[in-house]
C-alpha cells in the first residue's frame, strides 16, 4: 500500500496533466447515466496510462500516488467512497467533475427537463425574494449583497451550462451526417440498418430529453404551470431593479435576457434541423422494410423457379399477388385490314366478300376433279388441271390491285384444296395475256418490279402485274 | 299528333380525334399513359396531352370506345395512369406484369438498400444513374432474378423494357427516372407494409 499522500494542488496538478483517465471515466459515468464513477472504470484508466508510461518510473510512481484512493480522499478531490452491490464508487467533488468536462465538448452534460426546471425554481425563488419587499435595494444591506451575488452567479452558471450544451449539439448534426455517411459505405444491409436504428434511437433520445426541453425553457411565449419563465422573471426583476433606481442591474437582465433570446433561436434552428432529419430517417427505414418485405417474396418466387426443373421464368402468381399491371400486353391491330373510317377502306371489305362469294359459286359450277389428285404431275395430267385453272381464272372477277398473282394466288389457295401455284403460274404464261380476264374495264400492266413466292422450298419469282384503272394506264 | 325533337350528338365528335389516335397507338404498344412525362428537351416533368384527353372524356367516351372494342380501359386515379387490358387476360399478359413488377421491385430494393430516399426515383434531379445501374449489374442475386425474367437481356435491355412501357423515362445519357406508374407500385408496398405494422 502506497502510504505516500500529496496536497490539493499538486494532485490536481497530475491529473490535469494525466487528464485522460478522468476523461474517460466521466465518460463511463455518463454513459451508465450515473453520478458516481465505478472503481473498475477508474482503475481502468489508470492502468491504461501506467502502460504508456512503461520505462518512466518516476512518472509511473507519480500516477500511482496522485491516483490512489486514499490520496483523492485526502486532497478533498474524492468526496466519498463506498461499497455497492460487490464494486466500489467513487463520488468526486462535482466542481473537479465540471472542471474536466471543459476539456471535452462531448463530457458536456446535456440539459435535462428536471435540471433546467431545479435552476429555473431556483432563479424564481430568487426574483420572488427581490421581490418580496424585504431587501431595500441597497448595495451596504449585506442581505441584498447576498441575493445579488446569488442571482448573477445562478445566471451566469446558467448562461455558460446553456452555451455548452448549444455547442454540443450543434456538433450532433455533424456527427449524425457523419455516422450517415459511414453506415452508406457499409455493404451489409442489416448492420446499416442496425446502425440507423440506434443512430436514430440516440437522436431522438437527444431530442426529447434534452433539446426540445431547453427549447421550451428558453422561449419567453411557454406559459408554465407552476410560475413565471425564464424570461418573464428576468422582465420582472428588470423592471424591479429599475424603480429601484439600479440601472445597471436592469440593464445586466435586458442583456442576459437578449443573449436567451439569442440561444432560443439558434436552439429552435437545430431543433428543427434535428427534426427533419429524424423524419427522413424514419421514413427511409420504413420505406427499407417495407420494400424488404416485398423483396423476400419475390426471392421465394425465384427459389420455386430454381427448385422446379420444369420452369425457367417466375411465376405470374407473383405480379397476381398484387394485381398491378395484369393484362397489360401490346395489342397489335391486323396489318392487312387496318381499321379505318374511309369509303375505300369499306369498299375493300365489301368487295373482298363479294369476289369470295363469287368464287365460291364458280368452284361449284365448274368440274374441278382433276385438281383433287395435284399429286399426280403426269404432264398430261397437269396440263388438264392447268386448263382447268385458266378456264377457273378467266371466270374470276378481278378489280383494282397491285399484284395480280399474288392476289390470285391467295384466292385460289382458300378455294381450292389441293391446288398448286405452280398451276396458276402455267395457266399465266399460257394465256394470252390477260385479255380474257373479267377486268370490269381496268387495265394490267406487267411491271419490271419483282416479287416472289417460296413454297415448300422452292422459291417463284416474276414481274408483278398491276391491274390499274384506265387512265393511269401509263407506261412503266 | 306528337312530335319530338331528339338531338342526337355522337361523343366521337366532342373528343379529340388525333390524340385519341395517338393514346390508342400507345395503348397497343402495350404503354401505360402516365399523368406526367419528361420532356427531354425542357428537361422537366409536363403534363401529357394524352392523359388529360382520356381524362377529360372517360366516362363518357374513351371506356366505352375500348369496352366496345373488347378491351377494358383501366384508370388508376393515385398513380395518375391509364392502359388497357383484354376482359379475358391471357398468360402472355401476365407475364409482363410479372416482369415491370421484379424489375421495379429490384431497383426499389437497390435504392432502399443504399439508403436513398424511394420518392428521389422519381425526381429529375436524383434518378438512376449509370454508376447505378453497374452497381445493380452486380449484385449476384439481382442477376439471377433477371435471368428468371429476361434470360436474353441484360440490365440495359430490362430497363429498357421499362422504358419502352413508360414505367421508366430517359432524362439523358444512361440516366432514368421512374414514372407515376411505376412510383405507385413502389408505393404500394411501402403502403402495405405500414398498414401491417399499424
Amino acid at each position: 500500500m502506497n502510504e505516500q499522500l500529496l496536497d490539493t494542488l499538486p494532485t490536481f496538478r497530475v491529473m490535469m496533466e494525466y487528464k485522460s483517465i478522468m476523461l474517460e471515466a466521466i465518460r463511463s459515468m455518463d454513459e451508465y447515466g450515473e453520478s458516481y464513477i465505478r472503481e473498475y472504470d477508474f482503475n481502468t484508466g489508470v492502468f491504461k496510462c501506467l502502460n504508456t508510461l512503461e520505462g518512466d518510473k518516476t512518472q509511473q510512481n507519480a500516477v500511482r500516488i496522485v491516483f490512489s484512493k486514499d490520496n483523492l480522499l485526502c486532497a478533498n478531490i474524492l468526496s466519498d467512497f463506498d461499497q455497492f452491490e460487490g464494486h466500489g464508487r467513487f463520488f468526486f467533488d462535482r466542481a473537479v467533475l465540471d472542471i474536466f468536462r471543459l476539456f471535452d465538448k462531448s463530457l458536456v452534460q446535456e440539459l435535462t427537463h428536471i435540471e433546467l426546471n431545479t435552476r429555473l425554481v431556483a432563479l424564481r425563488e430568487l426574483t420572488n425574494r427581490f421581490d418580496s419587499g424585504s431587501l431595500d435595494f441597497n448595495h451596504q444591506d449585506l442581505d441584498y449583497k447576498e441575493a445579488l451575488d446569488s442571482l448573477f452567479r445562478a445566471l451566469a452558471d446558467l448562461q455558460s451550462l446553456i452555451r455548452r450544451n448549444l455547442s454540443r449539439m450543434e456538433d450532433v448534426n455533424k456527427e449524425l451526417s457523419e455516422n450517415s455517411e459511414e453506415a452508406l459505405k457499409l455493404s451489409s444491409p442489416d448492420v446499416m440498418q442496425i446502425l440507423q436504428k440506434d443512430n436514430i434511437e440516440q437522436i431522438s433520445n437527444l431530442l426529447v430529453r434534452h433539446i426540445v426541453p431547453t427549447r421550451a425553457f428558453l422561449d419567453e411565449k411557454v406559459v408554465l404551470k407552476d410560475g413565471l419563465n425564464l424570461l418573464a422573471c428576468l422582465e420582472k426583476l428588470r423592471i424591479l431593479f429599475k424603480a429601484h433606481n439600479s440601472e445597471s442591474e436592469a440593464s445586466a437582465m435586458l442583456r442576459y435576457a437578449i443573449s436567451f433570446n439569442a440561444y432560443h433561436k439558434e436552439i429552435s434552428r437545430i431543433s428543427t434541423s434535428i427534426d427533419q432529419f429524424l423524419a427522413r430517417s424514419r421514413k427511409r427505414l420504413t420505406q427499407f422494410n417495407a420494400i424488404e418485405y416485398a423483396f423476400s417474396d419475390l426471392n421465394d418466387y425465384l427459389k420455386d423457379t430454381q427448385q422446379d426443373l420444369r420452369r425457367k421464368r417466375i411465376s405470374t402468381e407473383f405480379a397476381q399477388t398484387s394485381g398491378l399491371f395484369c393484362g397489360l400486353k401490346s395489342q397489335p391491330r391486323p396489318k392487312d385490314l387496318r381499321l379505318s373510317d374511309s369509303p375505300s377502306y369499306f369498299n375493300n371489305v365489301i368487295t373482298d366478300i363479294n369476289a369470295k362469294l363469287e368464287d365460291y359459286k364458280l368452284v361449284s359450277q365448274l368440274d374441278l376433279s382433276l385438281l383433287e389428285s395435284s399429286k399426280d404431275s403426269s404432264l398430261e395430267i397437269r396440263l388438264k388441271r392447268v386448263k382447268q385453272v385458266k378456264s377457273l381464272v378467266y371466270s374470276m372477277e378481278f378489280t383494282q390491285c397491285e399484284d395480280l398473282i399474288e392476289v390470285t394466288n391467295n384466292r385460289l389457295g382458300g378455294l381450292l384444296e389441293g391446288y398448286q401455284v405452280l398451276d396458276l403460274l402455267e395457266a399465266l404464261s399460257t394465256l394470252d395475256y390477260m385479255k380474257q380476264l373479267h377486268l370490269n374495264g381496268y387495265y394490267t400492266r406487267v411491271t419490271n418490279y419483282f416479287n416472289q413466292l417460296v413454297i415448300g422450298g422452292y422459291v417463284f419469282r416474276y414481274r408483278k402485274i398491276r391491274v390499274i384503272q384506265e387512265k393511269e394506264n401509263v407506261y412503266y | 299528333m306528337y312530335t319530338t325533337n331528339v338531338l342526337i350528338t355522337s361523343t366521337f365528335d366532342a373528343v379529340d380525334l388525333e390524340l385519341s389516335q395517338q393514346a390508342h397507338s400507345q395503348f397497343a404498344s402495350g404503354k401505360v399513359i402516365n399523368r406526367l412525362l419528361y420532356d427531354s428537351y425542357t428537361q422537366q416533368f409536363v403534363e401529357n396531352a394524352l392523359y388529360t384527353e382520356l381524362y377529360k372524356h372517360l366516362e363518357a367516351h374513351y371506356k366505352k370506345l375500348y369496352h366496345h372494342i373488347g378491351f377494358e380501359l383501366v384508370f388508376n386515379v393515385k398513380g395518375e395512369f391509364f392502359y388497357i387490358r383484354k376482359d379475358d387476360a391471357s398468360e402472355d399478359a401476365d407475364e409482363n406484369a410479372t416482369k415491370v413488377q421484379a424489375l421495379l421491385l429490384v431497383i426499389a430494393r437497390y435504392w432502399a438498400d443504399k439508403g436513398f430516399d424511394l420518392d428521389d426515383l422519381a425526381n429529375e434531379n436524383f434518378g438512376l444513374k449509370a454508376k447505378h445501374v453497374a452497381e445493380i449489374q452486380k449484385n449476384e442475386q439481382y442477376d439471377r432474378i433477371r435471368t428468371a425474367l429476361l434470360p436474353k437481356e441484360d440490365w440495359n435491355g430490362c430497363l429498357r423494357y421499362l422504358l419502352n412501357r413508360n414505367f421508366m423515362y430517359l432524362c439523358g445519357d444512361d440516366y432514368y427516372v421512374v414514372s407515376s406508374a411505376g412510383m405507385f407500385f413502389i408505393q404500394h408496398h411501402v403502403e402495405k407494409y405500414l398498414a401491417s405494422i399499424s
